[in-house]
């Protein structure tokens, strides 16, 4: 049985007859930048959410440093952040010139909050928490140690579109919520996309310029502005999608309880507390022998990932800031070890029990 | 004035006596010999030159060309061009000589380049003497700028008047350009004079040909621009006339367009006097130099005791008129509406100044000029294909080329987070790709791109000739060297708002591009900029207009678009 780690076109092949209309109901006007699509699912999006606002940009990257810059974080900052996360996490902060300082994470992928104290200078500006493999971060805890030490939080919730932690919404924790909706997102368009969820109506405002070349009107250019939109025909295809996500999300949620009950006994899966509610973007496993783990499974025509294999400080883009082996030991065991599984909506129930099947003849029990 | 010629007799050579008359009329005898055989061969000679001489008489029919009029345009400088933008200081001239001129070249530094060209030289002048230090080293009145100063106020003032006077009020210091006189005659021409003059930070080392200048302080210009754009107003004003040392003229902030119109602020400020007979501009130092603080003596301002400074500011602040500074890293171009700028012109400027070309090419997919096309000559070339550009794609999207493989590999990574492959990551970079699915639209597209270039020029083309003669409205000058593709077909017309406002009720969606220039904009207020800085373009916004062009348009449309416009005028 050949099992893809992703299969986006499954999905689409639901929705093909709905999306190919909005495509051409939207191609007919020829209005393909910011229009009412993108409006209207702004709003669903900040509806679904549970904020005030939410504001669609042209990736996630861009969502992270348009609310950074946008709450004032400047050259010569620190932002703290987890080293375990994608890459796009780290060139927001440095980006803006600010110098990302890493948190080592717990078992839950997620920044460490009893960590982060310690890493508190009189330079740092805000606390950029990663809602890993779609699972919320403490952020009661965080939040918390912010409030304390004057401190602003922006959710990196790429990963986390509908993810809940105590019957909150990712993106309605911090001052700004930032979301990825690239292909490979519980909740994605068909090209790049993102957007920013936030209460703060200064926030969306000034974010509102940024994404349009800093134009207040057609004419007046209020300061110089990133060229970053959600395209029109992406926001129907969102609209349409965000429909849908509950039930997909549910069906992730199925998946992983699935691989947890399977699992729990022979391998390390993730144990999940009581208030919180994942969306499993990621499954991950984890094991001393993963590469070999890894090749026997692709052998077996099961494709798995690693997400990821480098931490954060230990990429050569990193190097200015003189971080080494061993600054994070959590973050670097895990990195050895971790594997993500096949997980999708679209993923039958008899490909989930293959993949248990593999994985239990490699463990040999 | 006393003169002391040689006194001499006229009774005969001078030193004999006449007292012995046996012997004199002896030597007189010779002496009349000698002198009627000089005048004899004094008459030969004339007659030899007389001889070889060839008289042809004047024939009106043969010697005159009936209605043949030519215009004789030759340029103040070598080479016979009419602008200096490159300019070099020498390093023949001694210590001693430049305290008081720097001599300036057009080719290069003569020392290395022996035939560099000698186009003018710059001199500092203080009616005190401030400025420079005397040769011995010590400050006192006798030094090089006093009697550079006292040199040029005898050269060209009224006996009596010991200071130069600008705009009503004296200046007791001033800078001299004194142009090359082998040529200044003819062409230093009153109303074609144009001077660019940048500013300059204070104290900075400015590497000129290897040689590093102190500059001083700042030459600081009236105006918040970093550069200041100055003419005489011959053409424009009443002002100027004849002085005692012929034609004068007042050196006030303007420019000149293609070397046609005339642009003035609202206010001129005046930076001096051009005195074109005698090929001299005298600027007003004080009117560029910092105003200086109440207490402070003039030297300390000026920062002017080392030796020829104060010219060497000036010469900084010429020669790097053209806005390039020490942190000038690129030039970034702008084919506007589809024109491709002077390229060729542009590249010689980056060359010498070791700059990157980023081409601005959103407008100008398939725009040729010399069948090069945008991004041939630039390091790079960028453009867009949002929705409304000649090559479009559904969505916001864009495409750069270059020549040049390593930078191709750079833009790769920044592209995509700075990922060298799935996993590694070389340096913390952007998210900006184009998708899948506006790169199909684009490779779509781009197969019709011949097509739609050819309708935008077609019905660009049927304006201008549509257009052609209402007075109100200019058409922009079309180059037989660019095919201009027309993302937009802009004009420039009078009562533009009112006409945009006209054509928009009777349906025609007339739109300005833009109505406010980058430089007024309030993201620009950081950079210091003001209204007037760049008088050329901010006219144009006033006046610009953008007509329908697409490739869908029809005649029809395109003469109703015309005959409206006629309507609003008549």
């Amino acid at each position: 049985m050949k099992i893809p780690f992703v299969n986006p076109g499954l999905q689409y092949k639901g929705l093909r007859e709905e999306i190919l209309s909005r495509f051409d109901r939207i191609s007919l006007t020829g209005n393909y930048v910011l229009g009412e699509e993108v409006k209207e699912f702004e709003r669903n999006f900040a509806d679904f959410c549970g904020t005030s606002f939410a504001l669609g940009v042209g990736n996630g990257s861009d969502a992270l440093s348009f609310s950074l810059l946008g709450l004032g974080v400047k050259s010569g900052d620190e932002v703290i952040t987890a080293p375990n996360s994608f890459v796009a996490s780290a060139w927001t902060i440095a980006n803006i010139g600010a110098k990302p300082v890493f948190v080592d994470v717990g078992c839950d992928f997620n920044i460490d909050p009893s960590l982060i104290q310690k890493a508190i200078t009189p330079k740092t500006k805000a606390i950029m928490p990663v809602h890993l493999t779609g699972r919320v971060a403490d952020m009661e805890a965080i939040n918390k140690i912010a409030q304390e030490n004057n401190l602003l939080v922006v959710e990196d919730a790429a990963q986390a579109v509908g993810a809940s932690y105590k019957s909150k919404k990712s993106g309605s924790f911090g001052d700004a919520g930032c979301f990825s909706l690239h292909p490979l997102k519980n909740l994605h368009v068909h090209g790049d996309g993102g957007i920013i969820t936030t209460n703060n109506e200064d926030l969306y405002n000034r974010a509102l310029k940024m994404r349009n070349h800093g134009l207040k009107n057609r004419n007046e250019c209020e300061f110089w502005g990133w060229n970053s939109r959600l395209d029109e025909i992406q926001a129907s295809i969102a609209n349409l999608k965000l429909s849908y996500l509950n039930k997909w999300n549910d069906r992730f949620r199925e998946l992983a309880n699935y691989y947890i009950k399977e699992l729990s006994d022979y391998i390390e899966v993730p144990s999940i507390k009581e208030f919180e509610k994942p969306i499993f973007h990621r499954f991950i496993i984890q094991h001393n022998n993963r590469d070999d783990l890894k090749f026997f499974l692709e052998e077996k025509g099961v494709m798995t990932a690693i997400n990821y294999p480098i931490p954060l400080h230990l990429h050569e883009a990193s190097r200015q800031y003189g971080y080494k082996i061993g600054d994070f030991p959590m973050a670097e065991k895990q990195a050895k070890r971790i594997l993500s599984l096949p997980i999708y909506p679209e993923l039958e129930d008899s490909q989930a029990k293959y993949v248990v099947e593999c994985i239990k003849k490699f463990l040999k029990v | 004035m006393a003169t002391y010629g040689r006194q001499v007799s006229n009774r005969g050579p001078v030193g004999f006596n006449r007292s012995n008359q046996a012997a004199t009329s002896q030597v007189e005898q010779l002496a009349r010999q000698l002198a009627d055989q000089i005048i004899r061969e004094r008459e030969q000679a004339q007659a030899r030159q007389r001889l070889g001489r060839i008289y042809t008489p004047f024939d009106p029919t043969d010697d005159i060309l009936p209605n043949n009029v030519e215009t004789v345009t030759r340029g103040l400088f070598a080479g016979n061009t009419g602008s200096l933008t490159t300019m070099f200081t020498s390093s023949n001239l001694t210590a001693t000589q430049k305290t008081y001129f720097q001599d300036i070249f057009s080719t290069g530094d003569p020392k290395l380049n022996s035939s560099a060209n000698p186009e003018l030289s710059i001199a500092y002048g203080h009616f005190g003497g401030s400025g420079s230090i005397d040769l011995t080293g010590n400050l006192n009145n006798d030094t090089p700028t006093r009697a550079i100063y006292k040199q040029y106020a005898q050269l060209l003032l009224n006996p009596n008047d010991k200071k130069f006077t600008f705009n009503g009020s004296d200046s007791d210091q001033i800078y001299v350009l004194n142009f090359n006189r082998a040529r200044y005659k003819e062409k230093l021409d009153p109303g074609n004079f144009e001077l660019t003059l940048s500013q300059l930070s204070g104290s900075v080392a400015t590497t000129i040909l290897q040689n590093s200048f102190h500059t001083g302080s700042n030459v600081k210009l009236a105006g918040t621009g970093t550069f200041v754009q100055i003419i005489d107003d011959s053409s424009v004003t009443s002002g100027g006339g004849v002085s005692e040392a012929g034609l004068v003229y007042n050196l006030i902030s303007g420019s000149i367009d293609e070397g046609t119109d005339i642009y003035l602020p609202t206010t001129p400020v005046h930076y001096g006097l051009l005195y074109p007979q005698h090929g001299l501009a005298i600027l007003n130092a004080d009117s560029l130099d910092v105003p200086f603080p109440s207490g402070v003596n003039f030297e300390s301002v000026t920062q002017s005791l080392v030796t020829g400074d104060n010219a060497t500011k000036l010469f900084c602040a010429l020669s790097s008129s053209d806005a390039i500074t020490p942190n000038t890293k690129a030039i970034v171009p702008v084919h506007w509406t589809g024109l491709i700028c002077d390229m060729d012109s542009i590249r010689d400027i980056a060359d010498r100044h070791n700059l990157s070309i980023v081409e601005d090419a959103c407008h100008a997919i398939n725009a040729k000029r010399n069948d090069k096309t945008a991004g041939s000559i630039g390091d790079t070339a960028c453009f867009s294909m949002h929705p409304l550009k000649n090559l479009n794609v559904w969505g916001d999207g864009g495409i750069i080329v270059t020549n040049n493989k390593e930078l191709h590999d750079k833009l790769v990574l920044l592209r995509n987070h700075g990922l060298r492959d799935r996993d590694i990551c070389d340096v913390f970079a952007y998210n900006s790709r184009l998708d899948t699915l506006q790169a199909i639209v684009g490779n779509h597209y781009i197969k019709k791109i011949d097509h739609i270039t050819d309708m935008r020029i077609k019905n660009a083309h049927f304006y201008d000739k549509k257009l052609l003669g209402i007075s109100q409205i200019q058409i922009p000058s079309r180059f037989p060297e660019v095919k201009q593709v027309f993302h937009l077909y802009c004009i420039r017309v009078s009562a533009r708002d009112d006409l945009q406002k006209y054509l928009i009720d009777n349906g025609v969606d007339a739109k300005v591009h833009y109505p406010i220039p980058m430089h007024l904009q309030p993201a620009a207020k950081d950079f210091g900029y003001s209204e007037g800085d760049f008088p050329h373009t901010e006219k144009l916004c006033k006046e610009v207009l953008s007509l329908p062009v697409h490739e869908f348009i029809t005649e029809e449309q395109m003469n109703f678009t015309v005959q409206k416009i006629k309507e609003f005028y008549s």
